[in-house]
């Protein structure tokens, strides 16, 4: 088990922990929970994708993006969010990304992603159109 | 209207933004700040996402490809507010690549890289290169907001 992670069996809430740039992870058996803040670009990506490898390779198999906070994403970004879910696949897991703003779902649609990354907008679009 | 609005307060906003930096991409960030800020002052928020989009993938693809990651080297960065339109040049000191054989069509979903350029090709209204592709210049139509204040005055 990776630092972040913990049993099945264990009680109490998730380990959390943060990556050099400010993503918050937390794990919970095989789910992982990441929230990477305002921003998922070229900056960030390095750091993220060395934890991520980390959490895949000790188990993680359903990884979900919390992007509530996110309103900037670039194509190194995308290209972390692909690699995530490729590997994935690869173990009979998947991603999920959540709560992600107009902005980005638009940018994720036009990339034709958004079945692929099993992407939802946030909540005030679904209610609002 | 918004240029209006600033000369009955006296004041008169910069139309043109112009950065030299080194080839690290922690300089990337301050330049979108500070032309997320110039749009601002030109009502100009509806375009903040394309044009901060936009110049992240230009300067990175700069830094990484033109350049080489090479530090010595710079990449020159200009970002003017015109009547119409928003332009965006970014120029590195690499020798450039054969932009007129791209493709223009977007990754496939399982590709986990290749969308810089389809960004550009869906983000800005005009992409241009110089005849190396050391320079690129992408044109993005204004999107002007209405404030409070200048909708008081309309």
């Amino acid at each position: 088990m990776s630092e972040t992670g913990r049993s099945k069996s264990a009680k109490g809430p998730p380990a959390k922990r943060k990556t050099g740039n400010v993503a918050e992870i937390s794990r919970e058996g095989d789910h992982l929970r990441i929230s990477p803040g305002g921003k998922l670009t070229a900056i960030e990506a390095h750091d993220l994708q060395l934890a991520l490898k980390q959490e895949i390779a000790n188990g993680a198999r359903e990884v979900v993006f919390d992007m509530k906070e996110t309103i900037t994403l670039d194509s190194t970004g995308i290209g972390l969010l692909v690699a995530a879910s490729n590997s994935l696949r690869a173990v009979q897991g998947g991603i999920r990304l959540v709560s992600v703003k107009n902005d980005i779902f638009k940018l994720l649609r036009s990339m034709r992603l958004v079945e692929r990354l099993r992407v939802s907008p946030e909540e005030e679009q679904v209610n609002h159109g | 209207m918004s240029r209006s609005i600033m000369q009955k307060m006296g004041k008169k906003a910069k139309t043109f933004l112009h950065f030299i930096i080194p080839s690290h991409l922690s300089e990337v960030e301050d330049i979108c700040l500070a032309s997320c800020h110039l749009l601002k002052e030109h009502n100009l928020e509806d375009n903040a996402f394309a044009v901060d989009l936009l110049l992240r993938e230009f300067i990175n693809n700069a830094i990484l490809h033109g350049n080489g990651s090479d530090a010595a080297k710079q990449v020159c960065v200009d970002v003017r507010v015109g009547r119409k339109w928003i332009a965006l040049s970014i120029t590195d000191e690499g020798t450039g690549f054969h932009w007129r054989i791209l493709k223009r069509c977007i990754p496939e979903p399982s590709a986990d890289s290749g969308r810089g350029l389809a960004i550009g090709m869906l983000y800005a209204d005009r992409m241009t290169f110089n005849s190396t592709g050391n320079r690129v210049v992408l044109f993005v139509e204004k999107k002007q907001s209405m404030n409070k204040e200048e909708m008081l005055h309309e």
